[in-house]
This record gives C-alpha cells, structure tokens and sequence, in this order.
C-alpha cells in the first residue's frame, strides 16, 4: 500500500512537471490564402491616364464603397489584382495564384446595375485550357448615356460553368464579392 | 510428513480413518471474502459427510480424528474451494469463499433492466447483440436506439450523441473506462471510437455518476471492453456486411481468448470501406467513408487481484458533402433556396476535399486489489493521442495543406477505493489527474482555431450508496474539480481592442509579432458538484428511481479562444475569454412498471428536467465586412437555460413470438434571457418496432417518426442580391426546422448450424425502405441535401 502511495505521488509529480515546463512560444501565423484587397487598374484606351480603385477590408464595406469614374464614349483597360495585406509588412499577390489555377477560377463583373457599360475578356487576359478568358484583363466600353451605380465584383472558385449573366449561373463558392461605385461623367 | 501423508490417503483413497482420539469438534464460519457476510447454506463436505451452515453462517462438524482433513467448501454464488485443515492444531476455522468472478464483473446480459450502473439515474444500456447490428455504422447511430438519445449530424457519417438535448462537451463519453479526449468541443467532431470494440454500450441521462466527472452536464455515454473470464479457451466472431447504398461494406473480427492460469486476451479489429451515399433523387458526392480500428486488451484476473493492459486505435476518413463547401452568404442562400445540392457527381470512391481525418490512440493500464472486508482498489493509468485534420478546398500551394490540424496529447491517473463490504452501505472514493497539450500545426498556413494549450486536472470524489430497507435504497456524491488552462495564443491587434480585452487583460500579452500580439491567457476553475438519489421499489412489479444533481463545466477551448471563419457554416465564430462555468441542476426520475396493462408489459416513463444558470449559447450579433461580402458574426454568451422533457417507453409482449416496443421523447429548450427557445432541440420523435421471433429467425419492422420541430430560435438575416441591376434585399432562412417524416427499417435474422448450433448468422435489412425523401432538423447538412435513402445491408456473422 505504502509503495503504491509512493508511486502515485511521484508519477503525478512526474507528470506535471514533464508536461508544464512551459515550451518555446508557438510559431506566428498569417493567413495565407485570405484576400484582403481587391484592385482595379483601370487605363483609358491610348491614354496614360490610369486610376487606382482599391476595396480593403476593413476600410470599405456597403456605406463607403470605392469610386472608379468612366467617362462617355472612352474605352478602358482594366486589369483586377487580389491581394493579402494581413501582413503589411509582407503582401502576397494572390491573382499569380488566380493565373495559375485558372481552370478553377472566373471573375465575374455583374454589371447589371450599370447602365451603358459592356465588359468582355481583355487582350492580355489570362485563358484557361477550355479557351476562355477568366477576366482578369478586362476591356470596358463605355456608351453614350450611362448611369452609373454598383458594380459587383466576384471571384469565383471551381465554378460549375464560365458563362452566364447572373452569379447563380456560375455554381462554385465565392472567393470575393466586393461591389465598387461606377460613376460616368 | 505424517500429516501429510494422512491428506494424501483422504484424498484418494477417501477411507475412513479411525484412531483412538476422534472426538474432536471444529467449529467456525464461512464467511464472504468480499464483503465479510456470513454465508447461510453453504455446503461443507469430507468424507461422504455434509455439513450445511446455519442463519450465522455457522458450522459445527464433530467426531474429527487428530488428522489433517480437505474440506470441500460450497455455496451456490461462490466459488468451490478445498481447504486442508490440520485437527492437531486448529479447533476454530472460518473459511473465506470467493463470489464468482463473473458475478462481479460481467454484467448480466438476459436480464439488463436490473443491472444498472448507479442506483437511481436514468440509464439505457445496448447488448452486444444489438450493438452487433450497427457493426457497419457509428457509436452515435447505435445509441440513438435508446430513447431520449438523438444524434447531431453532419451528413450520416459525422454523428455525435446527443441526451435529452445536450451534446458535445456536455457530455462525457468513456471509453473503456478511459475519458475520451477527441475534441469533442466541435459540433461537426464525431467520437473518434469504433462501437465494435466494445460489449454493450450504457448511457446515463444525468450528471450525478460522479465517478466519471463532475462536469457532465447531459450525461455520460460508457462503453465497455471485457475480457473473457471463461478459461482455457477460445472464441471469437468474424462479421462481414455489404450495402448497396454507399456502395461498399465493412468487417470486423474478434478473438477472445482465455488461458488457464487466469490471463486473458482480446483483439479486435474493424475495416469499413464506403463510396458516395445517396439520397433518395441524387448521389451526396464526397460522402465516403474509410475506417479502420483495432484493440488488443490482455490481463490477469483473479477475485482478489488483476492487472490488465489496453490498447485502441482508431484512425478514419470522411467526406463532407462537396455541395456544403461554401464561400460565402450569398452561396448559403442559393443552396437553402435550391431543391437539390449545387453540386451532384457521379457516384465516386474517392474522397476529397472538404474531408476529416481523424486518428485517436488509447493505451491503458490498470490494477485492482481487493482487500478482505474492506473492498476494492483500482488504479489507472491511460494515455490518449488525438490527431484531426480538416481539410477544405483551397488554393495554390495549400490545396492539399489541411486548413486543421491538432494533436491533442492527454495523460490521466486515478485511483478509487470501493468500500463494498456491506452491501446495505457502499462508498467510493476517488482522485483523477490529468494533463492534456494540445498543439496546432502552424504549417496549415491558417490561423489556430484554438490555440496551444496546456490544461491541467484534478479531481476528487466519494459517492455512497445505502440501503434504507428491502424496498428502498438511496444514493449521494460529491465531487471537487480543479481546473487549468494555460494558453499562448495570437490575437491580431485590432481584434484584441475591439473585444475591450486591452482593458480586462492587458497583463496577458507577453510578446508582438507584427500586427498579432502572443498573450498567454491562464485560468482556472474551481467546481464542487453534488448528487442525491433514491431508488424505491413498489410491490414487486413497480420501481420507481428520482436523482438530482449540480454539476459545473468549465468553458471549452472553443467558447473561450475561437476568433476565425468557420467555413461549414458561413459565420464567423467568436469566443470569450470572459466566460465562466456552467452551472446545472438536473433532475430526473423514472418509473417502471412491469405488468402495465397487459401482463409482462413494462412500462417506463422518465421525467426530466433542467436548470442551467450561464448556459453558454453561440449568438448571432451582426455583420463583418470582409471581401467575401458581408459575414454574420456570432459570439459564445452567456444565459440562463430550462430544459425538461420526457422519455417514455412502452414493451408489450403480446406473444411470446409477436412484441411491439415503442417509444417516445419530447424536449423543451427554453433560453430564459432572451426569452427565445434554445437552437437544435431534438424534435419531439416515437420509435415503434413490431417484432417476431421464431427459433431460428426473426423479422422486424421499425418505423422512426420525427415531428417538425416548432420551437426554434429566429436567425435569419437579409442579403443584398444583384437581381435584373437592382439590389434586392432577401431573407436568409437559416432557422426554419424542415418538415417531420416517417421512415421506416426492415430487418431479419436467419441462424444457420454449421459447425456449431447456431454458429452462422444472416441478416438482411432495408433502411429507409420507402426511399423516403426527407431531412432532418439536427443534420448539419440539411441546407444543402436530403438524407439518405433507402439501403439494403447483407450482414453475416460467424462465430467461432
């Protein structure tokens, strides 16, 4: 009985002091695949004249969404980037990700709500092996008398199909959803 | 050498032996080992003579020579012993018999109402042989064949128990007497057990089995591994089973052997192999399943003493319906507003992402001693290792990273002493430790969903167990628990302000790493839980047992540290590093009676209720903006709870070939705060099975109804939808329980001889055999997929 006291004590002990001995402190971690950003460049056609529309999370949301202003009868070159700026110190670049894997991506602009503005695949889109473009270089063509209001903008990972004109059509899960406010002078 | 020479003639040869002095007189007791009480009508026998002792226990055997004689010494619940006693020197001797092994371990299989685990809580307890019929399912669909038990589901190969309500880290589920630590804290976590290693399986409707923990709030589920305690043989079973639906099958084998010198050994082991489930319209594309499990338990066991050694592993993979994968709310509401999931494949084999893989290691040792009057001594040592990974569909170099991965490392000691000398007053006392880490694999390249953490235990108890007279008995505990937690963890800055905790914890933070602060958070929790109950039996017909109990849970890692994307359910989950322990008072009773109406027909009815003060509910509280579109965000707080319901079960034999057994339990879950009823309350459900039974074979036929569920907390949000260029507000309705159903099972049983009576047997069974199109408030997945359809299963069974 005596011994078996002993035991228990010292294995109790034994336990406590292997295991509480406080270890090196845990790896940090950023996540990695979160997107942060999504960026607009937008160059009107033969011109120099480039805008920078950015929604951040975290600073835009529905009541402050980011402008990008069109102009009647121009067109534009738009190219999306996404980004991961959880880090400030390290941003990643997810549209390389997005390029590489895009038979499983599609970006969707649902420009319903904006009246006079077509969006097709740009020259310098990336195409995946079905022969389509994912819209990640986009061309806008802006037409006389448009009004301007939201623009959604969608990532959309392993989509069922890349044709459509409403997000249901697409299937597959959302990556991004972001809406940006498009004003034409 | 004289004397024993004597002893050798007596033996054999059994001649009389006459000298001149034979006119002694031994005189004494026989006496039971285990609890000291005088054995009336035990048989004492040399030479052709009997001697039976009297009301005391008393014997009195006269005319014995100066010799040394072998007494043969019986009684009916004891082992027979010969003991050798020498006249020269002994004229008193009271003689020790053992209560066979079996009487004291082996739990009574024919006649279970009896036998329960504690005096006077609710219990329900599955046999082998029904245990047998899940062999190719999970623990959580076996034990919901015990009323008041349902199972929360995510898909049908992802089932937790739930009792009378509650589940996950309300409930304690013991694993061969060892406290499984599987992460049990996750809605979607399924006990990482293989039900085929065990006997029969119990579960306790109420906190008051003190012995087992004092923080379990809905009860403990209990599964038990037995050695045989047959010697010197060899037995076993193979079972092999085949479905149709899911397209693969599962065997398991089973080896028990019993040596002469009182070692044992069991092994055990079990493979399932299943493809895509489907429902009755489409197929659950990523539904497989992948198991395997083995156990080998080996001991020594005698009355007096045993040592035995265990170990289990368990180690599975298991799809998560593709279709439920979804990004964000905007998905949520097209998969709640379509009829069919969004995305059907052709039937596959292969699991993909989203799966779980899952392994648990349970190694244990344990030592008992008994000790003469006095009772019993038991030591335990287990270790637990518990590794899940979580794998969703992801991107780039982390496609085929797990977005979870933890290792949760748990040791435990304990002791008890059961003072069961006088059976008309027991006691138990007991102490636990245990140390559990738990350690995330940072390369997951996803930010802990809980964090590193140490966690200590100690607990102590004593329960007491006495009888009042004949009819009735009473019981009581009382348990203290210390808990600690000690963990480092990563909080991003502005999260840490935003929860207000730079003002309650600003001692915690013990380093920076670029927007994240370390902070090392320590609690602990101090709890003192208490039970009482009394078990009565009227006539000899009626029993009726009442319990009540408080019992105290300290917060689980995930309502303390969770802060992330819990993508399964498109919300963001928040913790609280201020919350505090529950607090339940349960009670519950049951009556029993065994000639109601009909002759035979038992009737019980099982009442319950409870009250939990600092109910810890996850809450939606509103929106973040992310570049997802909006999230809601819920958060763990704290309420006031009120649970009861009632279980009622109904067994008519109306032949002895033809039964009807039926049952019926009802819940109410109210959160008193905010005055709204409590999410995921089993819907009030009746199970009725017509059975009958020839030698050889049986049928029956199960019909399973679940009312729709009226009772539900309103969670519902708006979206915003681009719909024809105008933004459209839509009502998200994720709160809406969807309609009841009836399903109905056929099974049967056919007992072939083949080298043995009976030693093969064939089962047949249909579930869902209408291919009933339904789903089910307590699935998971009922947003986005029916539940199964129908399933045809060959089971075959050969026992060796």
């Amino acid at each position: 009985m005596k011994t078996i006291s002993k035991f228990l004590a010292i294995s109790v002990m034994t336990m406590f002091i292997s295991c509480s001995s406080d270890d090196d402190a845990p790896q940090v971690i950023n996540e990695e695949e979160v997107i942060t950003t999504v960026r607009l460049l937008v160059t009107e056609d033969g011109t120099t004249n480039t805008q920078t529309v950015t929604w951040k999370e975290g600073v835009n949301g529905a009541n402050n969404l980011p402008n990008v202003t069109l102009e009647e009868s121009k067109t534009y070159s738009v190219k999306v980037q996404f980004l991961n700026e959880s880090d400030p110190n390290d941003v990643e670049d997810i549209t390389e990700e997005v390029i590489e894997e895009r038979d499983e991506h599609y970006v969707f602009f649902d420009n319903s709500a904006v009246n006079g503005v077509t969006i097709a695949s740009g020259n310098e889109d990336s195409i995946d092996s079905n022969n389509i473009g994912i819209n990640i270089d986009t061309d806008w063509t802006v037409t006389a008398g448009s009004t301007g209001r939201n623009l959604r903008v969608y990532l959309i990972h392993e989509p069922t199909q890349k044709t459509g004109s409403t997000r249901a059509d697409f299937g597959g899960e959302t990556d991004v959803e972001v809406d940006f406010n498009v004003t034409i002078q | 050498m004289k004397k024993h020479l004597y002893v050798v003639m007596f033996l054999l040869a059994g001649i009389s032996m006459f000298s001149q002095d034979c006119n002694l007189v031994l005189t004494g007791r026989v006496i039971d080992f285990h609890d000291g009480v005088p054995l009336k009508g035990a048989e004492i026998s040399f030479n052709n003579q009997k001697i039976i002792t009297n009301e005391k226990g008393e014997y009195r055997i006269e005319n014995l020579c100066n010799v040394a004689y072998a007494f043969t010494v019986a009684h009916k619940e004891c082992n027979t012993q010969v003991v050798t006693v020498d006249m020269g020197e002994k004229s008193k001797y009271d003689f020790y018999l053992e209560h066979h092994y079996t009487d004291l371990e082996e739990v009574d299989i024919i006649d279970s109402s009896k036998k329960t685990l504690t005096n006077s809580q609710t219990e329900g307890k599955l046999n082998k042989e029904q245990l047998e019929e899940y062999s190719n399912l999970s623990l959580g669909d076996a034990l919901k064949e015990i009323s008041g038990v349902s199972s929360l589901n995510t898909g049908n190969t992802i089932v937790k128990p739930v009792i009378q309500g509650l589940h996950s880290s309300r409930i304690v589920i013991m694993n061969n007497g060892v406290r499984q630590e599987d992460q049990e804290w996750g809605e979607e976590h399924a006990p990482n057990i293989d039900l085929n290693a065990f006997d029969e399986l119990r579960v306790i409707k109420g906190a008051g089995a003190l012995q087992y923990g004092g923080d379990a709030i809905g009860g403990i589920v209990i599964g038990e591994n037995k050695l045989t305690t047959l010697r010197d043989t060899i037995f076993g079973k193979v079972q092999v089973s085949a479905s149709s639906n899911g397209r693969g099958g599962s065997t398991n084998g089973v080896l028990n052997i019993g040596f002469k010198n009182n070692w044992s050994t069991k092994i055990q082991g079990t493979l399932k192999h299943y493809g895509d489930s489907e429902a009755p319209e489409y197929v659950l594309s990523n539904t497989g399943i992948r198991e395997q499990s083995f156990s080998i338990a080996t001991g020594y066991n005698t009355f007096e003493y045993g040592i035995e050694g265990y170990y289990s592993l368990y180690n599975a993979k298991q799809g998560i319906l593709r279709a439920s994968h979804i990004g964000n709310r905007s998905d949520l509401f097209r998969a709640i507003e379509s009829d069919e999931p969004l995305i059907i494949n052709s039937f596959a084999y292969d699991i993909n992402a989203p799966r779980q893989e899952t392994q648990h290691h349970l190694a244990k040792l344990k030592y008992y001693q008994r000790f003469k009057n006095a009772g019993k001594l038991v030591l335990q040592y287990a270790f637990q290792y518990n590794n899940r990974k979580e794998f969703d569909i992801r991107r780039g170099d982390d496609r085929n990273k797990a977005s979870l991965d933890l290792e949760l490392f748990t040791h435990t000691l304990e002791g008890s002493f059961v003072f069961d000398a006088k059976d008309t007053f027991k006691k138990t006392i007991g102490i636990q430790a245990s140390t559990q880490e738990n350690v995330p694999n940072p390369d997951t390249g996803v930010r802990r969903l809980i964090p590193d953490y140490l966690k200590n235990e100690l607990g102590a108890f004593a329960t007491f167990d006495f009888e009042i007279n004949d009819k009735l008995r009473a019981d009581a505990g009382i348990r203290y628990d210390y808990t600690l937690i000690d963990a480092d963890k990563f909080y991003e800055k502005d999260f840490w302000d935003e929860r207000g905790y730079n003002t309650d914890f600003p001692d915690l933070i013990i380093g920076e790493e670029g927007n994240q602060w370390l902070t090392n958070p320590k609690f602990d929790y101090h709890a003192i839980s208490g039970a009482l109950g009394i078990n009565y039996e009227i006539g000899n017909k009626q029993w009726l047992t009442s319990n009540i109990s408080y019992a105290n849970r300290a917060p689980n890692p995930a309502e303390l540290f969770s802060d992330g994307l819990h993508h399964s359910a498109a919300i963001i989950e928040l913790g609280d590093l201020r919350i505090e322990q529950e607090k339940a008072l349960k009670w519950g009773a049951s009556y029993q009676h065994n000639n109601f109406i009909f002759n035979n027909a038992k009737m019980t009815i099982a009442p319950h209720a409870s009250w939990i003060k600092d109910f810890i509910v996850l809450e939606p509280i509103g929106f973040e903006e992310t570049t997802r579109g909006a999230f809601p965000v819920w958060e763990y707080k704290q309420t006031n709870a009120t649970l009861y319901g009632v279980d009622i079960d109904y067994h008519v034999p109306i032949t002895n070939k033809w039964n009807i057994e039926t049952g019926f339990s009802y819940i109410y879950g109210q959160d008193e705060e905010r005055e709204r009823p409590l999410i995921h309350m089993p819907s009030p459900n009746f199970s009725t099975t017509f059975s009958y039974e020839e030698d050889k074979w049986n049928v029956r036929l199960v019909n399973t109804t679940t009312l729709k569920q009226t009772r539900y907390p309103d969670n519902n949000f708006t979206e915003s939808f681009l719909e024809n260029g105008v933004l459209v507000d839509r009502i998200v309705d994720i709160s809406t329980p969807p309609d009841g159903y009836t399903v109905f099972d056929l099974h049967g049983a056919y007992k072939l001889s083949l080298w043995n009576p009976e030693d093969f047997t064939i089962g047949l069974s249909i579930t869902n055999l209408f291919d009933t199109q339904y789903r089910d408030y307590l699935n998971r997945q009922r947003y986005y997929a029916d539940n199964v359809g129908r399933n045809f299963t060959i089971n075959l069974k050969l026992k060796l």
